[in-house]
């Protein structure tokens, strides 16, 4: 009871916080998912031969050849070598596309420059074939810094995907930045809860058996949290991502990463 | 053709253990899974691995449904001369794919 | 004759009920879809709990009052706003009586 009383005194100095619910961690003390997983695990990431996840960028290596759509064009045939002309792009993603006013994410970037320069279906979310492209793709930036813009016109949707992260949500009344702001290396029932930096995706996920991307990996976060998910492609997700991406800025990409 | 990482060192001493690693695209459908008509989806799994250094088997596994999709084996063989070795994945159905490694030997 | 056995009967059913209580308290803490306790707190009885919050350990001692309990349990955020904790009453996840039984098992760690 005397705690409790104790408690109330404390109850105005509280609520001003409440706002600010929860401290960024300091840029010095970032570590990626990496450093969250076992050696083996690790190892099996490290080492380009035993990478589950080079399967897909193989397969999206292959992909970037092939002829598709009315306008019978190969990705190729724009781009010419991924290795020189992706160097750096999934970096700098979610970016803001002028004709859409607001940022748009790799997997849909991909999907524009099918349909309106391919003049083929769009991929659908999470099939082989466009998590292929990304994959190979993002293996292009392996070990180059994450830059996404922060400016004038992306400074509203990276407020926005903070909004997002920072708000309770759910029958668990979680928020993403209590859990991977204010409680990151401690444990949920045996499990560490890392920083949240997207800086593998998509990853190779041990738990699905195969590629996934960064919509799915929150999508399943927010189902645990028994919140309904927002869509494949939901506008709140690209906020999202682009968010985490700016939280994450400096931090190398190790695309694809091979996670529990 | 399902895709295959395969990690054989390119050169070794003669005499010397080698690790060998290698990891094959597969579903590796348990069987057990109830599908979303509400019947199981089929069990489709490779049950057999098979390694060969210059003809002569080094290494064999029988695989079942507990093995992940996308089944990663590794294991250790001793390096006795140059040449290739052959690594051979069989399908519940009898269908057989086959990788090969080349490795010289001092 | 009756009389008498059904007063002893009847003297027995108090503590009875009680013990079941606690059993079904256990049942509901270690249970991932309604307690969902380990998760967070290392409770004696229970495998790989997470750290998150507090161990919860001489729960009698250091909660006499029940109320305070089925407070924290049924909303923490009414007294800290920035809490992890889950509102199991608020949001539906435990009813009153299922907390009340869940005090009964923390009452015996």
């Amino acid at each position: 009871m005397r705690a409790f009383n104790a408690a109330l005194l404390f109850l105005p100095l509280i609520s001003t916080f409440v706002a600010a619910q929860a401290a960024d961690i300091p840029m010095n003390e970032r570590k990626s998912g990496s450093a969250f997983i076992g050696p083996d695990t690790k190892a099996m990431q490290d080492d380009d031969t035993i990478n589950p996840g080079m399967l897909a960028v193989l397969d999206g290596e292959a992909l970037w050849t092939e002829k598709a759509g009315a306008a019978a064009k190969s990705c190729a045939d724009c781009h010419g070598d991924a290795k020189a002309t992706m160097r750096g792009v999934a970096a700098r993603y979610p970016a803001f596309v002028q004709a859409l006013g607001r940022p748009v994410d790799l997997e849909q970037w991909i999907n524009m420059s099918r349909t309106e320069d391919q003049k083929a279906e769009p991929l659908p979310f999470e099939s082989k074939e466009l998590l292929a492209l990304a994959a190979y793709i993002a293996r292009q930036s392996h070990g180059m810094p994450i830059a996404v813009a922060a400016d004038a016109q992306t400074k509203p949707f990276i407020d926005a995907g903070r909004d997002i992260f920072e708000r309770r949500a759910g029958q668990l009344n979680l928020a993403c930045a209590l859990c991977h702001d204010d409680n990151w290396g401690k444990r949920l029932a045996g499990n560490l809860v890392p920083q949240a930096h997207p800086t593998g995706y998509p990853i190779y996920r041990l738990e699905w058996q195969e590629l996934g991307s960064l919509q799915r990996r929150l999508r399943s976060c927010m189902s645990a949290m028994r919140a309904e998910p927002y869509d494949f492609g939901a506008l709140e997700l690209v906020d999202l991502e682009l968010y985490l991406m700016w939280r994450a800025r400096g931090m190398p990409l190790e695309a694809p990463a091979v996670r529990p | 053709m399902a895709r295959a990482l395969i990690h054989v060192p390119p050169t070794a001493k003669r005499g010397e253990v080698i690790e060998i690693k290698t990891l094959i695209s597969h579903v590796m459908e348990t069987g057990y899974r109830i599908g979303v008509t509400g019947a199981p989806i089929p069990r489709d799994i490779i049950d057999q691995f098979v390694c060969t250094y210059n003809g002569e088997e080094v290494f064999r596994a029988r695989l079942f449904p507990a093995i992940a999709a996308n089944p990663f084996i590794s294991f250790f063989t001793v390096a006795t001369d140059s040449g290739t070795l052959a690594f051979s994945w069989t399908d519940q159905h009898g269908k057989t794919q086959v990788e090969t490694a080349q490795i010289t030997v001092e | 004759m009756i009389a008498p056995a059904l007063a002893v009967a009847l003297l027995f059913a108090g503590p009875a009920s009680a013990q079941s209580q606690a059993s079904r308290g256990e049942t509901l803490t270690f249970d991932r879809g309604k307690g969902n306790c380990l998760t967070c707190h290392a409770i004696e009885g229970g495998d790989s709990p997470g750290n998150v919050g507090p161990a919860l350990a001489d729960m009698k001692k250091r909660f006499p009052d029940r109320k305070e309990l089925a407070a924290i349990i049924f909303d923490e955020t009414a007294r800290n706003p920035l809490t992890v904790m889950p509102p199991f009453g608020r949001n539906l996840i435990l009813t009153r009586q299922e907390i009340e039984a869940v005090i009964d098992f923390l009452y015996t760690r």
